[in-house]
């Protein structure tokens, strides 16, 4: 799953690297608190790190005589916490690209946010619904499964999608030449057969071993009791929502087929709109483009937000667990 | 004396023993493989290489690592073949500078990474004809070369000395640090383990997998219990949180002089709007 350096523009490593700035900048905050709370945190980042590069320099044998390694991402994110294994892989990858070739260092963005940021957070979310339900090593072989399948997915949407940003004047491309209708289905399929399955094996052997010899060593997710930051964050979001309505035009990937028939007239793609996109489906919206019959265009933009947010909040309060008052 | 009757053997020696099944041929080579792998690694941290000093030029580590990024960019920008062929002409002419030795060390494995990419990109000749799989190839092969000339010429503190110098936070240097510190531990923790496992396992295990729990289960506990005596000893020491065991550089004006032209061809190319 390391994307070398040239599959990938310039454009896009870079867009990726910024990207990835305020989740390391968050990481490494996150990681001072838990460095406060539990001092060892700080060698064992260290110490992680070289224990994610062995884990994936170790190959195991799959059925038809080849290898496979693991990546261990969810398994690092349950033995020492998200945050930490963040910085944990993103460090392990970044010694492996600079120092030992195996993946891009121009990449180092894209590779990073596949596998240090969506491995380990989509295998740990599942992992604690999981332990919320009761079924704590189902959940941690779902997050290990789809963490890297989802990680899988993403290297090759980035992959896939080079040939439409970056081609010559002649439609060749100049990165990675192919298209999403290549790069899709040979990532995936080789996670979803083959890699998954070992990742899902190695993850619960080594959960299962240091569960039964060590229990507390496993990361203790700190018990939440101070919810203003996110309430905070929501408020500070519902006062900027009304910005979208600076921008006059299309959002990137949201054009109507008419628009898409004309940029790519332009860019010299082709004449004719794809006929998926013709005969697809055409979902008629109560308040299509967040627009109120009767009301100006900034009002229904408005008052769209209020509701979504309202409807939001009660979905969260039904599902809230009742509190019993103390007598 | 004669004894009256002879001996009797043990059952379990007087029954002819079947002989025990031998592993299958991939779960032999399971382990030997990666302790080859591992050893391979060990080795390469034990004894690295000679870094080559040029005595004059020398460009300091921050420079060296910017100087490796801003070419790998250049790289990556141009798409013309003259424009990739005078790049490699520099780093050929880079090349030069190396020991026999290392040059040998070089091209084996720019080679070996170079054939890699080659079957990677293989397919794409069927779908974007030879011109895209030539350019492509070419331009891999050249940001490989920079790269690989980077990792033989620069050694593991001076890459720490450029992140420090570059104002990396102090908590992903000394991770780092750590990191490549304890790489050749617990390498040497996990050969010593399949060593082990390998010279204890008399009958074949009924899966390979079997093994995997408790020999990286081991190594994560024993990486634990490192990191615990580890901190100890930092604090012994008088750790204050602040990674100040790497020397500070500072720049020169021939760095900027050496730095100068791919920044230019970098301007150039951005302004054409390539």
């Amino acid at each position: 799953m390391h994307i070398p350096d040239n599959y990938l523009s310039p454009a896009t490593c870079g867009t990726l690297a910024v990207a990835m700035t305020p989740i390391w900048t968050v990481a490494v905050l996150k990681v001072k608190v838990q460095i406060k709370q539990h001092r060892e945190t700080l060698p064992m980042l260290g110490i992680a790190a070289s224990l994610a590069f062995l884990i994936m320099m170790f190959n195991l044998p799959i059925p038809g005589g080849t290898t496979a390694h693991a990546v261990g991402g969810t398994l690092l994110a349950v033995l020492i916490g998200p945050w930490a294994a963040c910085l944990a892989l993103t460090v392990t990858l970044v010694l492996q690209a600079v120092l030992f070739g195996d993946g891009g260092i121009l990449a180092i963005g894209a590779n990073a946010l596949n596998m240090a940021v969506i491995m380990p957070f989509v295998g740990y979310a599942c992992y604690r619904l999981g332990q919320k339900w009761h079924h704590e090593k189902l959940g941690l072989a779902v997050g290990a499964y789809v963490g890297i399948n989802t990680a899988a997915l993403v290297a090759g949407i980035e992959l896939g999608l080079q040939p439409l940003l970056a081609h010559s004047a002649s439609g060749a491309p100049l990165y990675c030449p192919y298209g999403l209708n290549v790069a899709v289905p040979a990532m995936l399929l080789a996670h979803l057969l083959v890699a998954g399955w070992v990742e899902v094996a190695f993850t619960l052997l080594v959960f299962q071993f240091v569960k039964k010899v060590a229990p507390t060593n496993l990361y203790q997710t700190p018990i939440r009791t101070n919810q203003r930051p996110w309430l905070y964050l929501l408020g500070g979001l519902v006062l900027l929502t009304p910005l979208g309505l600076l921008a006059s035009n299309t959002a990137w990937g949201e054009w109507s087929t008419s628009e898409l028939k004309t940029m790519l007239t332009q860019q010299h793609v082709s004449t004719q709109v794809p006929q998926g996109m013709v005969s697809g489906l055409h979902f008629k919206a109560l308040f299509s483009d967040y627009a109120i019959a009767g009301l100006p265009v900034s009002v229904g933009y408005i008052l769209s937000g209020v509701t979504a947010i309202l409807i939001f909040l009660l979905l969260m309060r039904g599902l809230q667990h009742e509190t019993q008052p103390t007598k | 004396m004669k004894p009256s009757q002879p001996n009797k053997l043990p059952t379990w020696l007087a029954q002819p023993t079947t002989p025990v099944p031998r592993a299958p041929r991939h779960q032999v080579n399971f382990l030997a493989r990666n302790q080859r792998h591992v050893q391979a690694l060990l080795a390469r941290l034990a004894q690295p290489a000679p870094v080559p000093r040029a005595t004059h030029w020398q460009l300091t580590p921050p420079m060296r690592l910017l100087q490796l990024g801003l070419m790998l960019l250049v790289i990556s920008l141009v798409h013309s073949p003259v424009g990739l062929w005078l790049l490699a002409l520099l780093i050929g002419g880079q090349l030069l500078l190396l020991s026999p030795s290392q040059l040998r060390r070089f091209i084996v494995s720019w080679a070996l990474s170079s054939l890699l990419a080659l079957s990677f990109i293989w397919p794409s000749y069927w779908l974007a004809g030879p011109s895209t799989l030539l350019l492509f190839w070419g331009k891999s092969s050249l940001l490989l070369a920079n790269a690989q000339y980077y990792r033989v010429t620069t050694a593991l503190t001076d890459f720490l000395t450029a992140l420090k110098a570059w104002h990396c936070p102090d908590v992903i240097v000394m991770t780092f640090a750590i990191a490549l510190t304890y790489l050749r531990m617990l390498g040497n923790y996990l050969l010593q383990t399949m060593a082990a496992l390998d010279m204890r396992t008399v009958a074949p295990t009924k899966h390979p997998y079997r093994l995997i729990g408790s020999l990286f289960g081991q190594l994560y506990l024993k990486s634990y219990a490192y990191a615990l005596e580890l901190y100890a000893a930092m604090e012994a020491r008088g750790f204050n949180g602040h990674y100040v065991t790497v020397p500070t550089t500072h720049v020169r004006w021939r760095d900027y002089l050496v730095v100068s032209p791919y920044v230019g061809v970098l301007l150039v190319l951005i302004l054409r709007g390539v």
